[in-house]
């Protein structure tokens, strides 16, 4: 290797770690700040998710949030609302979920995903999400499984993985209850 | 450019070489992202401070950029600066990240900052390359607020801006030519400009100026 190609592979190099330092520099307080910002969104989507409720109670195990029992201006229990982080299938589905004291759902909410495009990306529109409002638990299945929720075409797995999250949420939540 | 004055940059980079109508460069952010003038804004803001950056980085390390890697180079640069104001806009103004979405990380590939670095941040000093960053900036800045705000307006029939309506059309904003906010009124509105702005040019070519 010549001394020029080592001159120029180490200025690429020099230039390199002082980028990254730079971007580590920012990362930091941005990400203090997007958290502020998630944690707005998850109050906001918890309201959302669960109109009739006043009052967030959260039930914890340890340090971590299990779900919230929601309460209304009386302090009556009249639900219960969740996060649940879920595989999909390209990528984790974060959602909000409420149900009411029957375990019927009151609404949900997709908080993130990265699912593909034009297939499990549309887990987010309202024309799926909708239609779990109001459904008992034992309709929670896909329609194919004599169920009340109708997959995405093309993307029954993501649809599942909604359905197997709100699930799992029930299960844990009658667990503790 | 014999003489080279700081105003004169500058209002080069307005008019002259208009990065979107003179440059015809950075036409997909423009097409995509003008459909209001806050995102206009946002995203002309967004490149300004790319542009800004890369400039004074390249022309201040322009003796040390080796020929054979300065495309590597102001790659890294200019990735640099776009993550930056990437974490920035999403943690600060989540919205408008939002609505910007994709078009924020593509400006590592905008013709536009990429183009200024080459023909211009690496020949010339620090004092002149922001000129031209700002200059350039201020041209995108202009254009694509016209587009946003003529998009926005015949699109929705109201224009409003960071919360507050600043324009509204009375009956007509009750049933707007919803194509406008749409791919196709994006390409109504540039072809309809440009065609205006090239008939001024022709004309003045004729008077010889």
């Amino acid at each position: 290797m010549s001394k020029e190609m080592g001159v120029v592979l180490l200025k690429l190099v020099v230039l390199s770690i002082v980028a990254a330092t730079v971007l580590g520099a920012v990362y930091i307080p941005t990400q203090e700040q997007l958290k502020i910002y998630q944690e707005e969104q998850r109050e906001l989507a918890l309201i959302d998710v669960m109109p009739l409720a006043e009052n967030f109670d959260p039930v914890k195990s340890g340090e971590e949030i299990l779900y919230y029992r929601a309460l209304d201006a009386d302090n009556n229990l009249v639900g219960y609302s969740f996060f649940r982080d879920q595989s999909g299938s390209q990528s984790v589905i974060t959602l909000a979920g409420g149900i009411d004291t029957d375990y019927k759902v009151t609404g949900i909410k997709i908080m993130s995903h990265a699912e593909t495009p034009g297939l499990g990306a549309k887990i987010i529109e309202p024309t799926f999400t909708d239609q779990f409002k109001g459904v008992a638990e034992s309709d929670l299945l896909l329609s194919k499984n004599d169920g009340a929720i109708d997959a995405i075409t093309g993307a029954s797995v993501s649809s599942q993985a909604v359905i197997d999250g709100i699930q799992a949420k029930i299960n844990e939540i009658k667990a503790n209850e | 450019m014999s003489e080279m004055t700081i105003s004169g940059e500058y209002f080069r980079g307005i008019i002259k070489d208009n990065p979107i109508f003179a440059l015809v460069l950075g036409l997909c952010p423009t097409l995509a992202v003008t459909t209001s003038v806050e995102n206009a804004i946002g995203m002309a803001g967004a490149a300004l401070f790319v542009l800004l950056g890369s400039n004074i980085m390249i022309s201040a390390l322009r003796k040390h950029i080796p020929p054979i890697t300065r495309i590597p180079m102001f790659i890294i640069i200019i990735c640099t600066f776009v993550t930056i104001i990437d974490m920035v806009m999403e943690a600060y103004t989540p919205p408008l990240y939002k609505a910007l979405g994709i078009f924020i990380p593509l400006i590592v590939v905008n013709c536009i900052i990429i183009g200024r670095a080459e023909a211009y941040a690496i020949r010339n000093n620090v004092k002149y390359s922001i000129v031209d960053a700002l200059g350039i900036g201020t041209g995108f800045l202009i254009v694509l607020v016209i587009i946003g705000t003529i998009r926005e307006l015949l699109g929705t029939g109201a224009i409003v801006l960071f919360g507050f309506k600043l324009i509204s059309i009375p009956i007509y904003s009750d049933s707007p030519a919803t194509f406008m906010i749409l791919p196709a009124g994006a390409f109504m509105t540039i072809g309809v400009l440009m065609a205006l702005v090239n008939y001024n040019r022709i004309r003045k070519l004729k008077r010889g100026l």
